[in-house]
């Protein structure tokens, strides 16, 4: 027979952030659990609201389903004798599962026939087998942060105060927690919690809604975007931001969309002053004029019918009100010192514990900023050092330093207080654009001020922590260096931002170990080749997103990594030929030179030209020079397309050499020679890539030989 | 107010409670919670306190911040399983009708770091406004507790205005005729003033000094309760330093750990004596 199972957890309210993955969560438990014991279903539909989540699965099977179970026993030459007649093992081995020996039957298994059984076991019940996994299930759901609320010291993230276990009609009955299951559940807070009983499973999602509960996420996000189009004129946009919408969507049972408003007054504060005030505490959105002008409304989403929806609006109303005055607090009071005078205040707080202050940071960061700037001869130095310099003063400004809310304005703050005392808008750029980009989808700098900026930055970071040992493994990664380090090349690979990696390392370190309150010991050889190996790994993963393959990464961090960008470049311009119709023939002609060249030993001479006597491998030879020259002078000029192209220009004539001279001639002379003439061409092709280390179309590639 | 949620706790059978009779920050400082609930037995409490913030002053002109609030604490141990029911009963009881407005739990883990205590709960929001904490206790003075209590903490002036309907603070009616910008605008102003620029910064970090030197010397010989008196106040001097914007990032940890290490050492007494007894 089939039935709905439903089960529904009903909790005092959760952290909006766990919800969703909570429910996903002990769906995939229960659906994986059901699967293993071959419990039937046509399909799993997930509920969730703040205070519940609720697994309906539709027309389950209510008895597992069981294959019968073989039991392996003798040997069947020790079971039979030659007469085919059992033997006493045969006999105690059917007689111990209460069988008779002509239920014996015959497999083969590793090559031996041996006797078996087979047994049927009784297939167990639906719902006992449900009571047996639920309360580990439960009892394992993992959140953030879990508690402990009762005398079993169960955990989970907030107390559990009901279950609902529904299989058709009927309850399945388990106790967790202090709570016993039953088909009882509760209505919103708003309606007073009001006890709502469940005559079946199936119905679940109606019953909640004529009882004022959306159960289903999708449904409620569905509400308020219908409410929200109401409300505003056809000018009007509420911010994009997915973020808190599902936030808002999970704070609620009931969704009722409303619109507030404030004092016009409090437009002269930035406009992300503004919107952060609005959505990092009370969760409401800013509105948007067609001009991206902020609107003095908001929206804002209500866990509540619509009955009183005047006076909850005029409450809220005063609630921001209130927000926005401590902002304008913040602001007027960190008006009056401007950043510049707020360097030295930097001093007071610790950057890292072990690195200094931020103080100390700035100062670095305006060294290599400086370095960068001396080498890459572009953007303009002043610009640069101001920025570098004032980057960092918003972190003790009243807004950031207090303002609980206000705190994820960091940088843009900045940007705004350097505007106010007249610094240079490229200045003011520098200061929150040196954090671009600050998650994987978002915007980089603007100009290549703030770029270098970054760049410097993020060097400076990295460095500081592996000098400590602070090297991310596996999921471990307090510092978010894996972000920075994925920032980092996307900077450089933008902006085209060349250096040597060693050189710039090394003056960073210098800088760190001149300053007085650091004592740390270093090692700069082997920091530099542990940022190296961290790097190449970043890159590799950031190279494979633009769906660039690991081993043709692998065959230029091989052979080369000290400039990041150039490494970028050629390994881009490589993949660029991957499929023209040299380059398979190329990579072979290439594998089959460093396979002959594999162990050879030989003293360094010349090549001879007198030595040699075949044709082809004249016209190589002539080939080379003629290569080389092309090869170096792209490569000085930073042209990789066009070297990689030089190279492959290379390949009939390998082929030619290969297919008419024979290398291993006896005449040692001139076998030698032909060696010699060999390195030289491998080492050309290494100084831009190992190319025998590129897999072709039809090789397996292991991830292993990484 | 204050009288209705006496007696609603007291009805349920709490032991109603006064004031500490020195500066707290927080109704949790209260020995009524910080030392009883370590004894880790069944206990209900219920009393108001009068909580200094400094930092939150806003020169008595911001209409909900201000240094020194109204706080009414609820402590029961072992949490009931319908606590939120009862505390949204209690809100009834004041006046609120809950049906009309929009009530949310939000997601708020408290922490005082002075304290050594940690707990998961919300903010209770109506219509915006945040009213109440409500706090399931994991750790006190960075001990385990076994009965697991829930600590509610209502704030009264937000309640007061909102049952008033008010747009401030200032124009809440305290008494018959007299609002409460006639009661404690001036000293409001008069302490924002001296919490921010008149405290004696040298004096304060002495006495700090001074304080912490006492509470090491009365736990060295198990006067929990004396101790325990400067441990608050050396937690309020900490929160007076930092207002005044005297101490440094650095500095500021340095002072909170020392007054958790107190408080911890206070706690461990306190669990010694109990077990003990």
């Amino acid at each position: 027979m089939k039935l709905d199972l439903l089960i529904e957890i009903g909790m005092e309210e959760l952290p909006t952030s766990y919800i969703k993955p909570a429910a996903a969560e002990f769906s995939k438990k229960l659906t994986s659990t059901f699967n293993e014991r071959s419990i039937l279903f046509e399909k799993s539909v997930v509920f969730f609201t703040p205070r519940r989540i609720a697994i309906l699965f539709r027309k389950m099977e209510d008895y597992e389903k069981r294959m019968p179970k073989r039991i392996y026993g003798p040997p069947a030459d020790t079971a039979f004798d030659n007469n085919g007649k059992p033997t006493s093992a045969a006999i105690g081995f059917a007689r111990s599962y209460n069988k008779v020996p002509s239920d014996l039957k015959i497999a083969i298994k590793k090559d031996k026939k041996v006797c078996y059984l087979e047994i049927k076991e009784k297939p167990k019940q639906t719902k006992e087998i449900i009571k047996e996994i639920l309360p580990a299930i439960i009892a394992n759901l993992t959140f953030p942060k879990k508690m402990r609320w009762e005398e079993s010291g169960l955990e989970f993230a907030r107390p559990i105060r009901w279950i609902v276990l529904l299989f058709g009609k009927n309850v399945i009955r388990f106790n967790i927690a202090g709570v016993t299951s039953s088909n009882s559940s509760f209505g919103p807070r708003f309606k007073g919690s009001k006890k709502i009983v469940l005559s079946d499973a199936s119905s679940y999602e109606r019953i909640m809604e004529k009882n004022y509960v959306i159960s289903s996420f999708e449904k409620r996000k569905k509400m308020i975007k219908s409410g929200i189009s109401k409300l505003l004129k056809s000018s009007q946009t509420v911010i994009e931001d997915t973020r808190l919408f599902d936030e808002v969507a999970n704070l609620v049972e009931y969704p009722t969309v409303f619109k507030g408003e404030f004092d016009k007054a409090f437009l002269s504060l930035p406009q992300d002053v503004l919107i952060t005030a609005m959505r990092e505490h009370q969760r409401y959105f800013a509105v948007l004029s067609k001009g991206k002008r902020i609107e003095p409304i908001y929206i804002g989403v209500s866990n509540s019918l619509d009955d009183n929806l005047k006076e909850i609006t005029k409450n809220h109303n005063k609630v921001l009100h209130a927000r926005l005055n401590d902002a304008k607090f913040y602001w007027l009071e960190d008006l009056k010192k401007p950043p510049g005078e707020r360097i030295e205040e930097l001093n007071g707080v610790e950057w890292h514990r072990g690195l200094g202050t931020v103080f100390d940071k700035t100062m670095r960061l305006v060294e290599l900023s400086l370095y960068l700037v001396k080498l890459l001869n572009r953007g303009e130095k002043d610009t640069i050092k101001r920025g570098a310099l004032l980057s960092k003063t918003d972190l003790v400004t009243n807004m950031i330093k207090d303002g609980k809310e206000f705190t994820t304005l960091e940088g843009i703050i900045g940007r705004e207080y350097a505007l106010k005392s007249h610094e240079k808008k490229e200045v003011a750029a520098i200061i929150s654009e040196h954090y671009l980009p600050r998650f994987p989808q978002d915007v980089l700098p603007s100009r290549i001020e703030s770029a270098i900026v970054g760049v410097s930055d993020r060097i400076d970071t990295l460095v500081g922590n592996f000098l400590l040992g602070e090297i991310p493994t596996g999921s471990i990664d307090p510092f978010g260096l894996r972000r920075c380090a994925n920032g980092l090349i996307r900077i450089i690979d933008e902006f085209k931002i060349r250096f040597e990696f060693k050189e710039m390392v090394n003056k960073n370190i210098s800088l760190y170990t001149s300053q007085e309150d650091i004592s740390i010991k270093v090692n700069n050889e082997e920091t530099v080749n542990r940022l190296k190996e961290f790097l190449s790994n970043r890159l590799s993963t950031y190279l494979t997103s633009l769906g660039i393959r690991y081993d043709i990464t692998d065959a230029v961090f091989f052979v080369y990594f000290n400039d990041i960008y150039e490494a970028i470049a050629r390994i881009k311009a490589l993949n660029e030929e991957k499929d023209s119709k040299d380059f398979e023939r190329l990579v072979i002609g290439q594998r089959r030179v460093a396979n002959i060249l594999r162990g050879v030993k030989i003293s360094h001479k010349e090549v001879n030209e007198a030595f040699f006597d075949c044709r082809e491998e004249k016209i190589l030879w002539k080939k080379y020079d003629e290569i080389n020259g092309k090869f170096s002078e792209s490569m000085e000029y930073n042209k990789y397309k066009k070297a990689i192209k030089s190279l492959l220009s290379f390949r009939p004539h390998i082929d030619n050499f290969f297919d008419n001279c024979l290398v291993m001639t006896e005449d040692v002379k001139i076998k030698n020679n032909r060696i010699l003439m060999l390195l030289e061409i491998k080492k050309l092709f290494d100084s831009f890539a190992d190319f025998s280390l590129i897999v072709l179309e039809g090789e397996g590639r292991e991830e292993g030989k990484r | 107010m204050i009288l209705r949620l006496e007696k609603f706790w007291a009805d349920y059978g709490c032991i109603i409670m006064q004031p500490y009779n020195s500066e707290v920050g927080a109704g949790t400082f209260n020995p009524a919670t910080f030392i009883k609930v370590i004894e880790d037995k069944p206990y209900k409490t219920a009393y108001l306190e009068i909580s200094k913030r400094p930092k939150d002053g806003r020169y008595a002109e911001n209409p909900i911040r201000f240094q020194q609030f109204y706080q009414f604490q609820v402590v029961l141990q072992p949490s009931p399983s319908s606590v939120i029911d009862i505390f949204l009963e209690s809100l009834k009881f004041l006046g609120i009708k809950l049906k009309n407005h929009d009530l949310r739990f939000v997601e708020d883990d408290w922490e005082s770091p002075t304290l050594g205590a940690w707990g998961l709960g919300w903010e209770v929001w109506i219509d915006g406004l945040e009213i109440a904490q409500f706090t399931y206790f994991q750790q006190v003075g960075s001990l385990n507790l076994k009965q697991v209590p829930v600590e509610i903490t209502y704030g009264l002036d937000r309640i007061a205005m909102f049952i008033q309907k008010t747009d401030s603070v200032f124009e809440l009616e305290w008494a018959p005729g007299i609002l409460w910008k006639d009661v404690y605008k001036e000293s409001e102003y008069e302490f924002c003033k001296y919490n921010f620029e008149e405290a004696n910064i040298d004096m304060y970090k002495e006495i700090f000094e001074q304080y912490k030197k006492e509470a090491e010397r009365l736990l060295e010989k198990a006067l929990i309760y004396p101790a325990y008196n400067y441990v608050i106040k050396c937690s309020h001097i900490f929160n007076l330093l930092d207002a005044r914007g005297s101490i440094s990032v650095m500095e500021r940890k340095e002072y909170i750990a020392k007054v958790r290490r107190l408080s911890k050492r206070v706690a461990e007494k306190k669990r010694e004596k109990t077990k003990g007894e």
